[in-house]
């Protein structure tokens, strides 16, 4: 009895640290496509996104390179690099870890993974972009999936090459 | 009035590291002050900064007294840079420690110790002419204009106000009006373009309705409104000032201009509420370009300055440093970081700028002998009341040209 209650809890363990991977990864592969159109469906209604610097992060400064909040801002922030801003055309490629869990509380779990971000652009060699960590705290959906109620990229790459055209 | 002003620049002056070298020694180590922060940076004794002005490690420090000072970051021992951390405090000692031999230097940059002076065990040692007043750190000439610091190289240059003079300096003012600033915080980037690309970008009311969608589809800064585009006496710094309009179509602005968007909506339009504040006036726009360093942005409520640290010809470090007011209530600072999108290295409008900066060395770098245009409303420099010239570019490359060869 104890013996299969501990591995039905080590079973749902693996299923959520599974998930949670795939989740991650497939946040970057969507980026890293250039078809951004996915991006906000892995945030909640109202969830928050935020590319901050660390220097700002680390001191409470609250402003970010990037800062959407709700699924209105994240739409427009997916519109204006698709169809409005102008920039040398690039490839992205995130390399992400496996997040680890911090806490949890009930429906909500606090976890965290290393990203390095490289960047290729037209006549360059590959270079990189940023590196940091993210920051999130993550809702489970009535369908069981997990979706970020918050995500801060915080970037120890303070001084940007260039520009930062797709979200970290 | 400023006579002479060139309308053609050589390629040559963004790509030339013989006339970088120049610029340095002329224009940012010569009788310029350069923008190195804002006090509530530094606001408790003992607080510093490390920047740069050209390519010199200098440190902002505020002592017990509240002075603040600027000094080169270099220890007169072995040339080491004295402090790394970009913000920090000294501790309550109130001095600045070389790590490397331990010399020791007050807030304001006297040597006031160095270790081992008269020797150990009677042996070795400074000789008796050694003089610790002999060796104090560099120190710069210091204005603090309402809550701005400023530093020069030169010890006789003018006063800050004078410097700025009667046609820019009230624009200043207006932004650093006397309220309280509270920092928001920071964001860099390192752009691949010669320093004078950014100058002249934000002397250029040409380019905005024309590369930024963003602005001429809801009316942030188009042609079609009410401008003014002035100079100081000399032509080095300038000022770009507007009026917002409600954006929409005008096919005098619009019409074949591809960047315009009548169909872009915000799904949020929240990024573009804009609170008018007492302090503006009539103009909701006003963009400061102060030679050779600062350009200090009023754009709605986004309030920011952006540091130009030059290194080398074809490289420079752009710092954003977006700023209120204490007096803001929780609502206006969200207003202002909600805008702040706009701007920075992810910036729906200025990502644009750094990109055709970049697109312009690479360019240049190739075609050293060309020439660059600036005819846009004649060849002259005088203020204007529309957007259509380049009169503040002309400006600037008049003043240059007389530095350069001074």
């Amino acid at each position: 009895m104890n013996t299969s209650a501990s591995l039905a809890r080590d079973f749902a363990w693996y299923a959520r640290h599974i998930a949670l991977g795939e989740l991650y990864q497939s946040y970057a592969h969507c980026l890293d496509s250039g078809d951004l159109t996915a991006w906000p469906g892995f945030f909640t209604d109202d969830g928050i996104y935020r590319a901050q610097g660390r220097e700002n992060y680390d001191r409470g400064l609250p402003l970010a390179a990037i800062a959407c909040e709700g699924q209105g801002m994240l739409l427009d922030r997916v519109n204006v690099i698709l169809n409005v801003m102008v920039y040398a055309p690039r490839y992205i490629q995130h390399v992400v870890a496996q997040p680890q869990v911090v806490s949890e509380n009930g429906s909500e779990l606090l976890a965290r993974a290393s990203f390095s971000v490289f960047h290729t652009l037209p006549h360059e060699p590959t270079a990189l972009l940023s590196v940091g960590r993210y920051e999130d705290t993550l809702a489970v959906m009535a369908d069981g999936t997990w979706k970020f109620k918050q995500r801060l990229a915080i970037y120890d790459t303070l001084l940007i090459p260039g520009s930062l055209v797709y979200p970290l | 009035m400023i006579k002479d002003v060139p309308h053609r620049i050589p390629a040559r002056l963004y790509t030339d590291p013989d006339v970088y070298a120049d610029e340095l020694t002329k224009i940012f180590y010569g009788k310029h002050w350069s923008y190195v922060g804002l006090e509530v940076e530094i606001p408790a004794p003992g607080d510093f900064k490390t920047t740069f002005i050209g390519e010199r490690p200098v440190i902002v420090t505020r002592d017990q007294s509240g002075e603040v000072h600027v000094l080169e970051n270099r220890c007169q021992h072995k040339g080491m840079r004295l402090l790394q951390a970009p913000f920090g405090n000294v501790g309550k000692g109130n001095r600045i420690v070389c790590a490397y031999h331990q010399w020791c230097y007050k807030l304001n940059g006297a040597l006031v110790g160095v270790p081992y002076r008269n020797g150990v065990n009677g042996k070795g040692g400074y000789p008796p002419e050694f003089k610790l007043k002999e060796h104090n750190v560099g120190r710069l000439r210091v204005a603090c204009y309402q809550g701005a610091v400023f530093a020069s190289f030169a010890a006789d240059i003018e006063s800050i106000e004078e410097y700025l003079g009667p046609v820019v300096e009230p624009y200043i003012r207006r932004t650093f009006h006397g309220a309280r600033l509270k920092l928001l915080g920071y964001t860099r980037q390192r752009i691949r373009g010669n320093w004078k690309l950014m100058q002249e970008n934000l002397k250029d009311p040409y380019h905005p309705a024309l590369l930024h969608a963003f602005f001429v589809t809801f009316g942030l800064w188009r042609p079609d409104q009410k401008s003014k585009m002035l100079t100081d006496a000399k032509g080095r710094h300038a000022v770009m000032i507007s009026t917002r309009s409600t954006g929409g179509k005008n096919d005098e602005v619009t019409a074949g201009v591809t960047s315009f968007k009548e169909d872009l909506k915000l799904a949020d339009p929240s990024i573009i509420d804009v609170a008018v504040e007492d302090w503006w006036g009539e103009p909701t726009v006003v963009m400061q370009t102060i030679f050779p360093s600062v350009i200090i942005q009023q754009q709605v409520n986004s309030l920011s300055t952006r540091q130009i640290i030059p290194l080398g010809p074809d490289c420079f470090d752009f710092v954003w440093t977006h700023f209120g007011f204490e007096s803001d209530d929780e609502a206006m600072t969200q207003r202002r970081l909600r805008q702040a999108n706009l701007f920075g290295p992810a910036g729906y409008v200025s990502l644009e700028d750094g990109e055709v900066i970049e697109f312009s060395q690479i360019a240049h770098r190739g075609y050293p002998q060309g020439e660059v245009l600036a005819e846009l409303g004649g060849h002259d420099a005088e203020a204007t009341d529309h957007m259509v010239t380049e009169n503040m570019i002309r400006a600037m490359y008049g003043y240059y040209k007389d530095v350069m060869r001074s």
